[in-house]
């Protein structure tokens, strides 16, 4: 396995840089996947991955796992997760705070829960399944979100909190998701940043969000298709000098992927701003 | 309300079977409860969408962008993924398209999206690297060779159709599309190279025949009829055998 060093930036690892990034081996802290991108032995995606292992650290980031949701986790998609692990051997293990598959049917999104105790036992038990059986941590993303549900009995930090305790898991921290809700469900960023246990926080997410008007009003999507806001850039400068952590921060683009220095000059911004905040602490 | 019924109704909203999951919903200033749906129903379909535009290029080319949109939203919402992993999803639009009334005179479009979807296929297959060895095939006695049984290489996968597919796919790779009579059978075999490219092997009718059963795991003895038997050195030329026992 390949460490991640500490407070290195990486980005997500997306097809049309595989060959990109073997030419020319660009600095970068780690690499990021979509783990179920991977999981097919002979494909093209993994005869890439095989060769770029050897020149980064990795991360596995999952959006298949579905913890949130009222059923076990899938044993197939566990199984199937475990053997690209033992392979490659990735130094973090990632998936979210949601659900996304119920009685066989499998919607490809991160559904929102209800932050009840009910749900929370579901999470608690699935994430105890899932660390059992690939014999690791894991670590939870805090989700964007469109609605709320009435029936909430917490508010998210507190049920990530609550999670983090019960499992034992990490957090990874997403900020563009905690900006995004945050201003659909009108919240404080600030309010929810105290809340949370940074001691869970093992890695930090940045990525851009797409605003959409729907009866003249505005919502914020997570699109991942755009660069990081300034906003969300001025709440990573303000979290890494109150917090002063070394977790790895990573650049995420998933759609509309622009040239490799596009990702790359966010990647060095963020080295930038944890630089200036060393610096201020000299 | 229970998580497994509230995780239900979520998942019939997203379906358009019931919008009951609506009450569930905090009111907002500015969005109804079903609004707020909206988002998630059109991150569920066109997320899948897009993963079926990557993997049928060309059909969505020859019916345009909105034709396959909304034949992609019927396909998505009538055969939701079964799998957490969108990489194998896409099986069966073939057969969805070919059932439609707007596309009775235009064939050549589902067998365009049955021909990617095996394309796809090959590029996933295992590659085998061995080769048939020649000089312990022709040291077999005349006697015992209805008894064996020719492997085919792993990185083959057959394709027929009533369409010239393949004359039509080529045009559509160089961009040069013109009028031309498709209803022409075309056999081929779709095998795997290193460079993750499938190479496009045209065969005879009685060659694929004899490659099909082949791939049943037949020995020489069982191919029916045997007159296909004669084709036997064209696969062997065209190295789309790897072994026998």
């Amino acid at each position: 396995m390949k460490k991640i060093d500490a407070g290195a930036v990486g980005i997500g690892l997306r097809c049309p840089h595989h060959q990109t990034i073997l030419d020319n081996l660009p600095e970068l802290g780690f690499l990021e996947v979509h783990s179920e991108n991977y999981f097919t032995p002979h494909s093209q995606n993994r005869f890439y991955l095989e060769q770029i292992a050897n020149h980064y650290p990795l991360s596995f980031h999952g959006i298949g796992l579905s913890i949130g949701s009222c059923e076990s986790v899938s044993q197939t998609h566990l199984h199937q997760l475990k053997k690209i692990i033992d392979i490659f051997q990735p130094a973090l293990v990632s998936d979210h705070l949601s659900w996304s598959s119920l009685e066989g049917n499998f919607f490809n999104d991160l559904l929102p829960v209800p932050y009840t105790q009910e749900a929370l036992s579901f999470f608690v038990n699935n994430i105890n399944q899932i660390q059992e059986y690939l014999e690791r941590q894991i670590l939870i993303e805090n989700p964007s979100s469109y609605l709320e549900y009435k029936q909430s009995e917490m508010s998210e930090p507190e049920f990530i909190n609550e999670i983090v305790k019960q499992t034992g898991c990490g957090l990874l921290l997403d900020l563009n998701n905690v900006y995004v809700s945050a201003n659909n469900h009108q919240f404080s960023t600030e309010k929810y940043l105290d809340i949370i246990d940074h001691e869970s926080v093992q890695e930090i997410h940045l990525a851009g969000f797409t605003e959409k008007q729907v009866n003249n009003a505005s919502i914020l999507i997570d699109t991942h298709s755009t660069f990081v806001s300034q906003a969300v850039w001025d709440m990573y400068q303000t979290y890494m000098q109150t917090h002063s952590t070394d977790v790895p921060t990573l650049i995420e683009w998933d759609l509309d992927i622009p040239a490799l220095d596009v990702l790359i000059a966010e990647h060095n911004k963020a080295i930038n701003i944890k630089n200036l905040n060393v610096k201020q602490q000299r | 309300m229970k998580i497994r019924q509230l995780q239900q109704q979520f998942s019939d909203t997203l379906l358009y079977k019931s919008e009951q999951i609506t009450t569930q919903i905090k009111a907002k200033k500015d969005f109804t409860g079903n609004e707020l749906l909206q988002v998630y129903r059109n991150n569920f379909v066109m997320g899948i969408t897009e993963a079926l535009s990557s993997t049928y290029q060309h059909t969505l080319a020859l019916v345009g962008e909105e034709f396959f949109n909304a034949v992609a939203r019927q396909f998505i919402l009538s055969n939701p993924p079964q799998e957490n992993n969108l990489m194998s999803y896409g099986n069966g639009f073939s057969e969805h398209l070919d059932g439609l009334e707007q596309l009775t005179n235009l064939p050549y479009v589902a067998e365009m999206a049955r021909f990617e979807w095996l394309l796809e296929q090959t590029t996933n297959k295992k590659l085998q690297h061995s080769a048939l060895d020649l000089h312990q095939l022709q040291s077999i006695p005349s006697d015992q060779l209805e008894k064996i049984a020719f492997q085919a290489a792993t990185q083959v996968v057959l394709f027929s159709s009533r369409q010239n597919i393949a004359h039509l796919h080529q045009m559509m790779l160089r961009n040069e599309v013109q009028e031309t009579d498709l209803n022409q059978p075309c056999f081929l075999a779709l095998k795997k190279q290193p460079s993750f490219t499938v190479e496009l092997i045209s065969l005879s009718e009685t060659e694929f025949l004899l490659m099909e059963q082949i791939m049943q795991k037949k020995n020489l003895g069982e191919i029916a009829p045997q007159s296909l038997l004669p084709s036997l050195p064209k696969l062997l030329e065209k190295d789309l055998l790897c072994g026998f026992k």
